[in-house]
């Protein structure tokens, strides 16, 4: 009490100011919630006019559909955040969403493997429309050059990295990379589209090929994620 | 839309938001400038320091650690490259700020290429127009410095061959044409001997 009466506080006075600043965060969290909502509202009525476009023509629809997934990719930032504006996205949240919203434009099902104890990589807020819009690019560009067929599917798999805190992002595709693929030199508008949105440290994108799958490895490790406690 | 008139045309780009970068960059490349990009105003000073020399340069305000404004003003003290600046609001303080240290334009974002091109072709046709008149300013100096050297020459050749002042122009210029120089590097030369003699003496 010696430090209330020095700064000439009650304690009844003390609590209600903390009960008061309780409520001001309430209070802003939900208004961050609500600007989250509308935006990915908004974003969810500019994909909805972009479908009317491409059914009303046939022959750009698959452009469009393009167009589509970049801007739910962005959208799935802002539903994200919307559910717990306190904290940045989680990484494997991401991923599911942007899973889940390429495969149902494209009409493929992208099984996502996530290992059962996975723990919570948040990521750097400024990373995850960037990130959220690589991934995106990548997913559509696996399905647009895979091979469909019996037991033939996209797989996301996260597992750890070899160095602490760091993580793997792998996009198994049954198909084959073109002769004299190079990311660095030739790549093609969407992936230059990638080139550009990778942060510029705490991430790397390598092809591989393995059985007659390419993978797709993105290995993220901080500042892009972060390893978040449990609560 | 005439790719000609901007092919050689350079523009260094700062936001430090890659979506941004990224689609306007684009968007400027395909309407025939050639873009060099950075994400911070530190990045913008490497490619600087590496030599590249833009004709104007699109900086964004907000960025984290140094802003564009501070960024503008090294390139208007010491590298002279006309900018221009992008912001996320209509800040009457920054518009007044950036107004003050020659910015070229100001754009409110959203701001997509079809926007961006008629602000920058604006902004270059400024930049040239400021750049001649630097050009204009500096070839006057030359010429009054000259103008002043020869009046200082004619002076001299007054005092010493006792001529008045259309016969001793009339010496210099006759002895300028004999050795087929220029009258200003003959009266520089004329007032250094006298110098020198005055030096000596």
């Amino acid at each position: 009490m010696l430090t209330l009466s020095l700064v000439g506080m009650s304690l009844a006075s003390y609590i209600h100011e903390i009960k008061h600043a309780k409520i001001a965060v309430t209070h802003r969290d939900a208004l961050i919630r609500e600007i989250h909502h509308r935006i990915k509202n908004n974003l969810q009525g500019i994909t909805g006019l972009l479908r009317q476009l491409a059914e009303s023509h046939p022959d750009t629809s698959d452009s469009i559909n393009y167009t589509i997934g970049q801007v739910q990719s962005i959208a799935a930032i802002h539903g994200l955040q919307e559910r717990i504006p306190a904290n940045n996205v989680r990484l494997h949240e991401l991923v599911g969403a942007v899973a889940t919203g390429v495969g149902s434009l494209w009409q493929k099902a992208i099984a996502v493997e996530i290992p059962s104890d996975w723990p919570s990589y948040t990521i750097d807020e400024a990373e995850a429309v960037p990130l959220a819009l690589v991934l995106n690019e990548l997913l559509s560009n696996a399905i647009k050059h895979g091979v469909c067929g019996e037991g033939l599917q996209i797989k996301i798999i996260l597992k750890h990295g070899q160095q602490p805190d760091s993580i793997h992002l792998a996009i198994h595709n049954p198909s084959q990379l073109p002769p004299g693929f190079d990311f660095e030199r030739n790549a093609s508008t969407g992936l230059q589209l990638v080139q550009s949105l990778m942060p510029r440290a705490g991430a790397r994108l390598t092809w591989h090929h393995q059985d007659n799958t390419v993978i797709t490895l993105l290995e993220l490790e901080p500042p892009v994620i972060t390893l978040k406690p449990e609560p | 839309m005439n790719t000609n008139a901007t092919a050689k045309r350079a523009i260094l780009l700062v936001d430090d938001d890659r979506l941004v970068l990224s689609t306007l960059s684009r968007g400027l490349t395909g309407a025939g400038y050639s873009l060099s990009t950075a994400e911070s105003a530190d990045d913008a000073e490497a490619i600087l320091a590496s030599g590249e020399r833009p004709d104007l340069a699109i900086l964004d305000v907000n960025m984290p650690g140094r802003s564009g404004l501070e960024l503008a003003e090294r390139l208007r003290s010491f590298d002279h490259i006309p900018f221009m600046l992008l912001t996320a609001y209509s800040d009457q303080e920054i518009v007044d700020k950036a107004t003050a240290m020659g910015a070229l334009g100001y754009l409110v974002k959203p701001v997509d290429t079809p926007q961006l091109l008629p602000a920058i072709k604006a902004a270059l046709a400024r930049a040239e127009d400021m750049q001649n008149l630097r050009a204009i300013g500096r070839q006057l100096q030359v010429a009054l410095n000259g103008e002043r050297e020869i009046s200082i020459a004619i002076g001299i050749t007054m005092m010493q061959y006792r001529l008045d002042r259309k016969a001793a122009f009339e010496l210099l210029r006759k002895t300028a044409r004999s050795q087929n120089r220029k009258l200003a590097e003959l009266a520089a030369d004329v007032i250094k001997a006298s110098e020198t003699l005055n030096l000596g003496a």
